[in-house]
C-alpha cells in the first residue's frame, strides 16, 4: 500500500510541471465525507478466575466503514509549497462479537461456551497538520500532496465484563449483557494525504481525497495493547477556492 | 516530464519523514488495510455472577489467610441474640398469631425446655414470610411465658457482644434450611442436606446409628420418605482431602451427647474410611492444637452438648441444662487460644449458630429452593482482616462459609447453594492494618 501511494505521488508530481503557474489559488477549503475502505478488525482477550479455574473472554470488534466527516484547508505559502490543516471526525457503533470460556462451577475442565454480541461506541477525531505541495497538472485540475503529523483523539468502548445466567446443573450459560469500559487516548502519529481538485467555477470546485493518518496506542487499564488508530480514508467533497 | 517536478515531491516526503519522526509504534502503510490487534490482560476483571468475588479479593484471601475455623453452635436466632445490637437489623418486639405485637422478653441463661424447631415448626413460624407465628412452635409458651419471644441483651452475652463490636457481625445470615440441626449441619459441610429435612429419630445421627434409625428426606417433587442417615454425597472435606489441603473436624466423640452434631458421621466415605480417625478429632483437641499453633488449613469445631448454647430441659438422669454463659465461656476459651497463637495473624474464625431454635426473628428468609432458607441465625466473623466494628447486611447462609473455603483453596463448588451464595469476602479488607487479637475473660456464670 505504501508503494502504491508513493507511486501515485510520483505520477501526480510528474504531471504538475507543465501546469504550474496557471489559475493559482492562494487557499482552498474542502468540506466532505468519506469512508475507510478496510477498517481494522481488532480484538481483546480478558482472562479471569471463576470457580477456581481460569476463564477468558475474547471480543472481536468490526468497525464500520464510516462515514467520516472531513474538512481540510490548504494555503499556499511560497510557490507550490504550502501548509494544510484538517479535521476529520468519525462516530459510530461497532459490532462486538463476544466469545467466552466460562469455567464450570462444579466440574474441573468443563468450561461452558458463552456467545454474545454487543454494540459499542467508537469516536475518533483526527487533526492533521502538514506541509503541502500544491500544483496543477493542467486545466482545471490541481493536486495537493501533504505529509505531516496527525493528532488523533479516540474514544473506544471495550467489553470488560459480561453477565450471564446459569441454572443448576450449570452445563450451559446464557449471555445477558456486557459491561463496557470506555478508553480514551490522544495519539500523535503520521499523516500523509493527496487531494485532487477540479475547479467548477472561479471559487468553487470538487475534490477527492485519499488520506492516511496512523498511530498506535495502548489501553493497558482495560487490557488492550497495540490498538491501531486511523488508517486510510477516501473522501470526496466540495471545495472553495480563494 | 520535468525531472525537477518529479523529484521534489519525493524529496519532500522524505524530508517530512525526517522532520516529523515516524511514531515509534506506528504501523507501516502496508498494514493499514487490514490488521488484527489481539491483546490479553490479567487485570482485575470481574466476570459472571453478581456475587462473585473479585480477583483482588481472591488474591487478598489467598495471600493473607492460611487457616479457616468454622465454629458451629446451637439453636439461637438473630433477634434472640443480637436484636438490640447497634446498627443491626434487629427487633425488640414481634407479632404473634393473634395479630398482637408483643415486646420480646428477656432471655434467661438457662431455659426450662427446648422449643420446637423442626421443619413444621419453622414453616409455622415463618408463616409464608409474615414471621408471626413463633408463638405456635412446639413449647413456645407455657403459662404465657412466651419463651420463643425472648431475647438477650448485651449484659447477658457480653463476650459474644464484644466479638461483634470489635469484628464483624452479619445480620442477614440465614440458616440454610427451615428446620432443625441435622440437615443444617449437613449444609455446613456439604452445601446441601441430601434432601434431609429432619433430625434422625434416634440419639445417634450417622452411619453408626442403630438399625431402623431414619431421617425424613424430601425429593424434588416434595415427596417425603425416611432414610437411614448415612449418605454418599460429597462434602468440602472430600474436596480438601483430594486437593491435599489439611483439615480436621473437631467434634464430640461417641460417648458424648454432642456426638449427634459430629456431622461427618453421616457420610459413608468418611465414617467408614481412615479419614474418620485421622481427620475427625475430639473437640478437646482443638484447644491443644490451637494453643500449639497446629491448626490445619480448615477446621470445623463443634461443641459438646453442655456448652453448645442449645436450650434444653432438665431430663432426670440426663445432662444438666445448658447455660448460655458456659457456652459463651467455652467459645471464648477456644477463640482465645487461636488469638494467642502464632496462627491468629492468618486466620478467619466464623462463628455461627446452626438453626433458629424456635426463637423469634423478624426477617423473612429468602426463598431460594424447596429447603430454604430458614430463619436468621447470628454469624460472627473474626480475623485480622475482617472489617473491624462492622455489620454486614449481605444475605448469607452456611454455604457461604464453604464458598469461602473453596475460594481460598481453589476448590470447585458442591451444589447450587455454594455456587449461588453470596461471598463472605465483602466482610474483609485485606489491605487494612491487621486487627489485633481480642483476648476476653471468661465470665463467672450464675
Amino acid at each position: 500500500m505504501r508503494a502504491i501511494l508513493v507511486s501515485s505521488l510520483i505520477l501526480v508530481c510528474a504531471g504538475s510541471a507543465s501546469a504550474q503557474g496557471t489559475n493559482r489559488s492562494r487557499a482552498a477549503i474542502t468540506v466532505g465525507a468519506g469512508y475507510t475502505p478496510s477498517p481494522q478488525t481488532f480484538s481483546n482477550t480478558i482472562t479471569f478466575e471463576s470457580f477456581s479455574e481460569e476463564g477468558s473472554l475474547t471480543t472481536v470488534y468490526t468497525p464500520k466503514k464510516g462515514p467520516w466527516i472531513d474538512t481540510n484547508a490548504v494555503i499556499r505559502v511560497w510557490r507550490n509549497l504550502g501548509a494544510s490543516v484538517g479535521v476529520s471526525f468519525l462516530r459510530g457503533s461497532t459490532p462486538a462479537q463476544i466469545t467466552g470460556s466460562i469455567p464450570h462451577p462444579l466440574q474441573v475442565n468443563h468450561p461452558r461456551t458463552l456467545i454474545g454480541t454487543e454494540s459499542v461506541q467508537h469516536t475518533e477525531t483526527v487533526v492533521n497538520l502538514a506541509a503541502a505541495y500544491w500544483f496543477q497538472p493542467g486545466g482545471r485540475t490541481d493536486v495537493v500532496v501533504s505529509a505531516g503529523a496527525s493528532i488523533t483523539s479516540v474514544s473506544q468502548d471495550f467489553v470488560s465484563d459480561v453477565t450471564y445466567s446459569q441454572t443448576f446443573p450449570y452445563d450451559e450459560v446464557a449471555y445477558e449483557g456486557a459491561t463496557v469500559t470506555r478508553g480514551t487516548r490522544t495519539v500523535v502519529g503520521v499523516d500523509v494525504g493527496m487531494e485532487i481538485g477540479y475547479r467548477l467555477a472561479r471559487h468553487v470546485g470538487v475534490a477527492g481525497v485519499a488520506r492516511y493518518s496512523g498511530g498506535t496506542t495502548d489501553f493497558t487499564d482495560i487490557g488492550v495493547s497495540g490498538f491501531k488508530l486511523g488508517g486510510l480514508r477516501l473522501e470526496g467533497g466540495v471545495r472553495l477556492l480563494f | 516530464m520535468n525531472r525537477a517536478s518529479l523529484t521534489v515531491p519525493i524529496c519532500f516526503l522524505l524530508v517530512a519523514g525526517v522532520m516529523i519522526p515516524w511514531p515509534k509504534a506506528a504501523s507501516p502503510i502496508v498494514a493499514i488495510s487490514s490488521g488484527d490487534t489481539t491483546a490479553s490482560a490479567s487485570q482485575d476483571v470481574r466476570v459472571l455472577t453478581s456475587q462473585g468475588p473479585t480477583d483482588a479479593q481472591l488474591a487478598g484471601l489467598r495471600s493473607k489467610i492460611q487457616h479457616i475455623v468454622y465454629i458451629i453452635k446451637e439453636n439461637r436466632s438473630f433477634d434472640h441474640m443480637f436484636g438490640t445490637f447497634p446498627n443491626a437489623d434487629g427487633a425488640t418486639s414481634g407479632h404473634i398469631s393473634t395479630g398482637e405485637e408483643i415486646a420480646l422478653g428477656r432471655a434467661t441463661d438457662r431455659t426450662s425446655r427446648d422449643l420446637g424447631h423442626e421443619w413444621a415448626d419453622a414453616h409455622t413460624a415463618i408463616d409464608n414470610g409474615k414471621m408471626d407465628r413463633f408463638d405456635l412452635v412446639g413449647n413456645a409458651s407455657i403459662r404465657n411465658d412466651f419463651l420463643s419471644m425472648t431475647q438477650f441483651l448485651q449484659e447477658d452475652i457480653p463476650n459474644y457482644w464484644s466479638y461483634a463490636e470489635h469484628f464483624a457481625l452479619a445480620d442477614h445470615m440465614f440458616s440454610s434450611l427451615a428446620g432443625p440441626s441435622f440437615p443444617n449441619h449437613l449444609y455446613t459441610v456439604a452445601a446441601q442436606s441430601g434432601g434431609v429435612i429432619s433430625n434422625p429419630n434416634a440419639l445417634n445421627w450417622g452411619c453408626d446409628a442403630p438399625a431402623g434409625t431414619t431421617a425424613q428426606v424430601m425429593d424434588s417433587s416434595g415427596n417425603v420418605t425416611r432414610e437411614f442417615p448415612c449418605f454418599k454425597f460429597q462434602t468440602v472435606a472430600d474436596k480438601l482431602e483430594a486437593a491435599g489441603v489439611p483439615w480436621r473436624f473437631y467434634a464430640p466423640v461417641k460417648a458424648q451427647v454432642g456426638y449427634i452434631w459430629t456431622t461427618l458421621n453421616a457420610f459413608d466415605n468418611i465414617r467408614n474410611s481412615s479419614l474418620w480417625d485421622s481427620r475427625v478429632r475430639p473437640e478437646e483437641q482443638f484447644l491443644t492444637d490451637a494453643t500449639n499453633s497446629e491448626l490445619p488449613a480448615v477446621s470445623w469445631l463443634v461443641p459438646d452438648w453442655s456448652v453448645s448454647d442449645h436450650p434444653t430441659r432438665q431430663i432426670p438422669g440426663g445432662p444438666a441444662t445448658v447455660s448460655m454463659c458456659e457456652g459463651e465461656n467455652w467459645t471464648v476459651q477456644q477463640i482465645n487460644a487461636i488469638m494467642q497463637s502464632d496462627q491468629w495473624s492468618s486466620t478467619v474464625i466464623v462463628l455461627v449458630w446452626d438453626d433458629f431454635g424456635g426463637f423469634y426473628d423478624h426477617v423473612p428468609p429468602p426463598d431460594v429452593d424447596r429447603f430454604g432458607l430458614g430463619p436468621r441465625v447470628p454469624m460472627l466473623v473474626l480475623s485480622p482482616y475482617v472489617k473491624e466494628e462492622s455489620v454486614s447486611h449481605t444475605t448469607y447462609e452456611f454455604s457461604s462459609v464453604l464458598q469461602l473455603i473453596e475460594n481460598r483453596f481453589r476448590l470447585k463448588a458442591l451444589s447450587n447453594r455454594d455456587v449461588e451464595a453470596n461471598s463472605l469476602l465483602d466482610m474483609f479488607d485485606f489491605t487494612q492494618v491487621p486487627a489485633p487479637p481480642l483476648v476476653l475473660q471468661p465470665r463467672i456464670c450464675p
